[in-house]
């Protein structure tokens, strides 16, 4: 089955492109057409689409779930999920990887809610000890033009609606335990997720 | 959820920061407003962008396992899940009996109950007719959770005559209803259970128990030009009209 040349670098999962405007884009034209390629069967093509997204996928599931054990199961799932309903992506509602890492981070964040009791024992864990876990995740990540733009994108937020996405996206919060955690009116952390995330999107130039 | 209020939570929907009662109304949403949907794929793109900085190589085991498991993997066929519309010839299917405080107290439990037997439903599945039933399953589930959860919902509870009881949640608005029938009489195997929609003093079939069943969680759509809802005792299989006196008649207005 992995018969196929591995597709670019060691870590291939993004290629970084300055756009006229001097932002950073992610382009994966080969995603869309790998995963059409997998729809149809191809285990080769999925193989390759592996390739490209395995270290987004993985990360993004690491990042919420926290311990590397789990997170490589639920990758798992993942990659089967993506395997067993490429047919159901539909280009007409965004790209490939955008559909992928959805996925990706729908079952993590199921993951975290099934045992969420066990994860606010560990959070209690990490602040009594003043750990901060993802911050370890995140010095793993380095010299990406993507991480570059998404900070450069994130300091232009305010310090609530970072806090806000930071929260739902990476902890898993549902807006109303955002809301708890940040003591603030439920309405507010709505708006706060959503002006948020659109000022992110203009930032990043994703049209 | 007034559509103000709905549109507000794209934001938290696009991070799956939304539960499970407000997942299936944001999309139902999307589904009649393109502007919305529109703005979901844009900070879907900008989330993914997100997410990419929090790349990290994965075990080198990984890769191997995913592709063996895949290698014996069926792939789903395309296109959208059917809209399952229950009714006519459509048979009930085995649920879990909830009582009328568990069906407003404890959405969430009945919930978990529900997907607990979907995933059994699921490890059960090795045909595509049995991941349809799964699909419908978990389409039934998430309509069940949208009419706990409708503002409109108006809660009727009543006995069945020879034993049992049956609560209906009703949401007009949604145009369905969860019948939920529990600790009915047993039957002989050639009788059964059935349960009609009355409309202008017409029954229609909305599904029959299976043989032997004697609770079931059940979804009925088009409900809004109905009266009554009945259940009658019939012969195994189910009848096309009525054939004995309701059990029990729900009114519905």
């Amino acid at each position: 089955m992995d018969n196929q040349p591995h597709v670019g670098l060691p870590g291939a999962w993004a290629r970084g492109v300055t756009t006229a405007r001097g932002q950073a884009r992610v382009t994966d034209p080969d995603v869309t057409g790998l995963l059409r390629r997998t729809a149809r069967g191809d285990e080769a093509a999925f193989a390759q689409l592996y390739d490209r997204t395995a270290a987004r996928v993985y990360g993004l599931v690491l990042r919420v779930v926290r311990d590397p054990a789990q997170a490589e199961e639920v990758a798992q799932e993942v990659f089967v999920d993506v395997w067993r309903s490429a047919a159901r992506f539909d280009p007409g509602r965004g790209s490939a990887i955008a559909w992928i890492l959805a996925l990706a981070h729908r079952r993590a964040v199921d993951r975290v809610r099934s045992s969420q009791a066990s994860q606010q024992r560990e959070h209690r864990v990490a602040a009594a000890s003043g750990q901060v876990p993802h911050d370890d995740v995140s010095e793993q990540v380095v010299g990406r033009l993507e991480q570059q733009a998404v900070r450069r994108c994130l300091g232009a937020l305010t310090d609530v609606q970072r806090e806000a996405i930071d929260l739902a996206y990476y902890r898993g919060y549902t807006y109303r335990q955002v809301a708890s955690v940040l003591s603030v009116a439920l309405p507010t952390v709505k708006t706060r997720i959503r002006d948020g995330l659109i000022r992110l999107r203009d930032c990043l130039g994703v049209n | 959820m007034p559509i103000d209020t709905i549109h507000t939570l794209v934001g938290a929907y696009v991070l799956d920061a939304v539960d499970d009662l407000e997942r299936p109304a944001v999309e139902r949403h999307l589904a009649g407003c393109q502007e919305c949907a529109a703005e979901v794929v844009e900070l879907r793109e900008a989330v993914a962008q997100f997410a990419a900085s929090a790349a990290v190589e994965p075990p080198p085991g990984l890769r191997n396992r995913v592709l063996a498991q895949v290698a014996r993997t069926r792939q789903a066929a395309p296109g959208r899940i059917r809209s399952v519309r229950v009714g006519g010839s459509g048979r009930w299917h085995r649920g879990v009996a909830m009582g009328v405080a568990a069906c407003l107290l404890a959405v969430g439990g009945g919930a978990a109950v529900w997907s607990a037997q979907q995933r059994i439903a699921l490890e059960q599945a090795s045909t595509d007719a049995a991941e349809q039933r799964a699909m419908e399953a978990e389409r039934r589930e998430l309509a069940i959770q949208e009419v706990l959860a409708a503002p409109d919902a108006r809660v009727r509870t009543m006995k069945v005559k020879g034993g049992g009881q049956i609560v209906v949640v009703a949401s007009l608005v949604q145009d369905q209803a969860v019948v939920v029938v529990s600790d009915l009489r047993q039957m002989s195997a050639d009788k059964t259970y059935q349960l009609w929609v009355v409309e202008q003093a017409k029954p229609r079939s909305a599904g029959v128990l299976d043989t032997g069943t004697t609770e079931v969680t059940q979804l009925v759509t088009g409900l809004r030009k109905a009266q009554k809802l009945c259940l009658t005792v019939e012969p195994a299989g189910g009848s096309n009209q009525p054939t004995t006196s309701p059990v029990v008649v729900v009114d519905l207005e």
